[in-house]
């Protein structure tokens, strides 16, 4: 075995499991096992640059195959998909919760959750994100504002997904 | 962590920690057929390893005496809306494969492509397409068979692969060592079903009198053959 297949067997050995849960907290499972295979794919076509500490590079190269996957499926189905962290979060029975997510832009709720979900630094989120450490923790900081603010009783919120468009 | 933190986390569906690891197969990650196959084929086929000259130089190595029969590629009866089709494009497929035979519902195909990389293609009850990117040849000493475990369906898989001459049965072993699966290969082409479930572990080449030649350790990983 070269040097570069155990890199990268060693990448994969370590990290599938989490950009799998990262896929999956994301997506429909059909749709995240595709997210894993292309993710693994890129790492072992760029793997010159992946970076010594390669989870938050690969959570950044899940999060654009995925939001490939939902334009093509959009193109292919003419329709908006479902977001599946606010059906996640309605599956945890905390409806409100998702429905708060769900009016927050994509960027704040995909930086809120690295933390939460995926337990990652600020500076680790930053990197998925493509932002700078410093832009990141402001934002984080405004994100959970906003998600604080929709979650008081005052707040009108409406559920994105009636009945969380899973059954 | 703030109270609101706290009930994001609550909320998180999915244990990364929870998650079993179904094997990864390498050259091919063992998934579901169809859409999501030809993915992780494609996938596997960057993983993946070999670079053996096919179609003229398969018999300078351990020998792979099959040539197949030519056929358009047009004809490998995959899907235009799927994957596979557009990875056929990607992966720059000539006009003609080789078709090597079928085992129990499965066509094996194999070429060079525009790159000189060799490429194979499975169709039927399973689906997949995939080049070989690295120096390691097929057939060799080093990888005298090359293929993968697939899922079927929620219950079944599929231990299918292409084998050099010499190689006469090609086993799937779970983490125990016990036998899943158990194929003769029969014109450098093995098919066999297996149940899924056990925990895969090595695929074990035999030749005719019974000696392992080559053990294939499977990586765990997330593809799945459940499905």
């Amino acid at each position: 075995m070269t040097s570069r297949e155990e890199r990268f067997d060693a990448i994969y050995r370590e990290h599938a499991a989490a950009v799998l849960a990262y896929a999956r907290r994301r997506a429909p499972a059909e749709l995240a096992d595709d997210v894993v295979a292309e993710t693994f794919l890129v790492c072992w076509r760029r793997l010159d640059r992946v970076p010594v500490e390669p989870l938050p590079w690969l959570y950044a190269v899940a999060r654009r195959t995925l939001a490939n996957q939902r334009r093509a499926l959009r193109r292919r189905h003419g329709s908006e998909q479902p977001l599946p962290i606010t059906l996640a979060a309605a599956e945890s029975g905390d409806r409100t919760l998702a429905a708060a997510l769900a009016q927050l832009r994509e960027r704040d709720r995909e930086l809120l959750l690295l933390v939460a979900w995926e337990g990652l630094s600020l500076a680790e989120a930053a990197a998925v994100l493509g932002c700078s450490a410093v832009a990141c923790r402001v934002r984080f900081h405004r994100a959970r504002k906003r998600l604080a603010a929709l979650l008081e009783p005052s707040s009108p919120i409406r559920l994105s997904h009636p009945e969380g468009a899973r059954r | 962590m703030t109270d609101l933190m706290h009930r994001l986390a609550a909320a998180n569906p999915v244990d990364a920690a929870a998650l079993t690891a179904p094997p990864f197969v390498r050259p091919l990650p063992a998934t579901r057929p169809r859409r999501r196959l030809l993915v992780a084929a494609v996938a596997a086929a960057a993983i993946a390893a070999p670079a053996a000259a096919f179609s003229g130089t398969l018999a300078d190595l351990l020998g792979f005496s099959n040539a197949g029969t030519p056929v358009p590629t047009s004809s490998i009866p995959f899907d235009e809306a799927t994957k596979l089709t557009q990875a056929e494009q990607e992966l720059q497929f000539p006009d003609q494969v080789s078709n090597l035979g079928t085992l129990d519902g499965i066509t094996f195909y194999a070429t060079k492509n525009a790159a000189g990389d060799d490429c194979f293609a499975l169709s039927g009850n399973v689906k997949a397409i995939w080049c070989l990117f690295d120096q390691q040849p097929f057939p060799s000493v080093e990888r005298p068979i090359m293929g993968l475990p697939i899922g079927q369906n929620d219950q079944l898989g599929q231990l299918v692969g292409f084998a050099a001459d010499g190689v006469a049965r090609v086993d799937l072993l779970d983490s125990t060592g016990a036998v899943v699966a158990s194929a003769p290969v029969s014109g450098n082409i093995y098919d066999a079903t297996f149940a899924t479930g056990p925990q895969l572990a090595s695929v074990v080449a035999y030749d005719a009198s019974g000696n392992a030649v080559y053990t294939q350790t499977l990586l765990p990983g997330p593809y799945r053959t459940d499905h």
